[in-house]
């Protein structure tokens, strides 16, 4: 367990008082604040819903589902948790059920969709490459109980403390369940790791 | 080793790892030997190269749409049928405007209010102004899903909800001169009524109990069942939980079902109450059965004046209350209240004493007429002894 400093207790201090601030200029309708949040989260809550439901257009669409319920909702966050906690818990929630909604648990292997939206060359070299195409089919092959968890942490970049609070699991359950993850991954991608992509 | 505890060491050399700490020589010898600790540690790196997808891009105008207020889908065919029916009939047809985004109440969207008629004016709702707030009193404005707290001289737009605590109460003016007073536990939007000409204000009450001291521009009432139009007045609405009660103290008030074509014409001193599709039968009502707070004034029964003062002090936030500002100027005659008091006090001591005077005299007296009657018999006897 680290033990935090002075200079990180200041800036997690800095940025809960940011959050209440914007909190508070969201609840007060304030449609600038709510650009900002939309600019600060975008990307990782895309990420997250990326690599959650498999398919880019899906999670292009899931994703204004995620802001529009922040917008709703944001009366209702009494500031108990974290703003980024409870923005997560929004997206697992809104994830979950569009993936209920499509009745597929998992999407195959070969269907998994590579982000080619991408709007400059540079991006779409990076999502092309092969590393990134194969953590990507990897981790959608997945069951849900293992990649739920494992998104959160290593792509959303949530910690434990913060994943407990978006699941309801024990910490150790989380621990337990990322490692055991990245081991199922690991299965996962052993046959493609030393080929070639098609 | 068995696999519980595999894990668990295997768990710790994630950690540690994780952390990027250098790992304890127990835990080093594991990681040299463990497989599974090796697949993590290659997942971990191959993670840590991951370049998470980003969006194709988004638009402003999706913003714009998720933060716009939604308004409730109109049913175009209930217009519709609504506007053939007000043909037909021959009368006004009214349309309410559904409170925006969330509403407090579902209304129907068309109101036909017959034979209700009103000037066209220009609409002052903007202008509504708080006058007098007590307690926390509470304004939500559309769009919006937070209270703000309400205070004097706030400007109230349209559609904005108003609550009223308990044990508040809050005054609004109009800028013709009308006044509201909103009692405690009342909920309302302040609102527009759109007929095929004009706009009228109107307030919608949700629950509770409003007064209306009414002056000029017309004003509407609507409550789920009726719509109650001020014609110069001072009267009372009382929004009960499955009837309405209407008090009219001055002036003309109609009252107008939504269910029914039934309306009634109320005169000074008259009450009426009624669900959505009883009969409208007026009662009169006795001048002695007005609540006096209606009239803001206080009635006091059987209490001395001077001992009404002393238990209005010993609450003197209610003296503060330019409700009761007449009740300020009784104060003063406090003082004269209690000077009576020593008034009294001398009178009634002068009084006793007047008795005691008069006790006295007429003990005098009457040991004067003791003696007077000793001495008398004390000459009969010695008139009958012969001395």
């Amino acid at each position: 367990m680290t033990i935090p400093t002075s200079n990180t207790l200041m800036l997690t201090e800095k940025a809960m008082e940011q959050d209440e601030l914007l909190v508070r200029r969201l609840k007060n309708g304030d449609h600038e604040a709510f650009e900002s949040l939309v600019e600060a989260y975008r990307p990782r809550i895309y990420a997250t819903l990326y690599n959650l439901l498999g398919r880019y257009q899906e999670a292009e669409e899931a994703i204004w589902d995620v802001f529009s319920e922040i917008w709703k909702s944001i009366g209702r966050f009494k500031g108990e948790s974290k703003l980024s906690t409870w923005i997560y818990s929004l997206t697992t929630h809104v994830a979950y059920h569009r993936r209920r909604k499509r009745g597929a648990t998992a999407i195959p292997f070969e269907e998994i969709e590579p982000n080619v939206a991408a709007p400059s060359n540079l991006e779409t070299d990076v999502l092309r490459h092969e590393e990134s195409r194969l953590v990507e089919k990897g981790i959608s092959a997945l069951p849900e109980s293992l990649r739920v968890p494992l998104v959160l942490h290593s792509i959303a970049g949530l910690d434990y403390e913060e994943i407990s609070k978006v699941l309801k699991l024990p910490v150790g359950a989380l621990k337990t369940r990322v490692w055991r993850a990245k081991l199922e991954l690991k299965k996962v991608l052993e046959p493609w790791m030393n080929q070639p992509s098609t | 080793m068995d696999e519980s505890t595999l894990n668990l060491t295997c768990l710790q050399v994630a950690e540690y790892r994780e952390l990027g700490k250098a790992l304890p020589e127990a835990l080093a010898s594991h990681w040299e030997s463990c497989a599974d600790c090796h697949a993590v540690g290659e997942i971990d790196n191959l993670l840590e190269h991951y370049a998470p997808p980003k969006m194709s891009g988004y638009s402003r105008e999706r913003l714009v749409e998720i933060t716009k207020p939604k308004l409730p889908q109109a049913n175009w065919w209930r217009y519709a049928v609504a506007a053939a029916l007000a043909c037909l009939i021959g009368g006004n047809l009214y349309l309410r405007r559904p409170p925006a985004f969330s509403p407090v109440a579902i209304l129907p969207q068309v109101r036909s209010h017959g034979s209700i008629s009103v000037p066209a004016v220009s609409l002052p709702v903007s202008s509504v102004m708080v006058a007098v707030v007590e307690g926390s009193c509470v304004m939500r404005q559309p769009g919006q899903s937070s209270w703000k707290p309400l205070h004097p001289q706030d400007r109230l737009t349209p559609e904005s909800t108003i609550t009223i605590p308990a044990k508040g109460r809050l005054r609004l003016t109009y800028p013709d001169g009308t006044e509201m007073v909103l009692l405690g536990n009342t909920q309302g939007t302040l609102d527009t009524i759109t007929s095929s000409a004009d706009g009228v204000d109107a307030f919608f009450l949700v629950r509770g109990k409003i007064f209306v001291h009414h002056h000029g521009n017309p004003l509407v009432i609507l409550t789920a069942d009726s719509a109650i139009e001020a014609i110069g007045t001072e009267f009372s609405v009382h929004q009960e939980k499955s009837s309405t009660h209407v008090r009219v103290f001055r002036g003309l008030v109609r009252v107008k079902l939504v269910s029914s074509e039934n309306s009634a014409m109320m005169r000074e001193n008259e009450e009426l109450r009624f669900a959505p599709q009883s009969k409208l039968a007026v009662k009169r009502f006795g001048v002695q059965q007005v609540d006096p707070w209606e009239k803001n004034e206080i009635k006091v029964s059987y209490l001395k004046e001077g001992r009404m003062v002393e238990t209005l002090r010993r609450v003197p936030k209610h003296l503060n209350s330019p409700h009761l500002a007449p009740v300020q100027r009784l104060e003063s005659k406090s003082v004269q209240s209690l000077e009576n008091h020593s008034q009294n006090y001398n009178r009634h001591a002068n009084r006793l004493e007047t008795k005691l005077e008069d006790q006295m005299k007429n003990f005098e007296e009457h040991a004067r007429k003791q003696q007077e009657k000793l001495l008398e018999e004390m000459k009969d006897y010695d008139q009958s002894v012969g001395r």
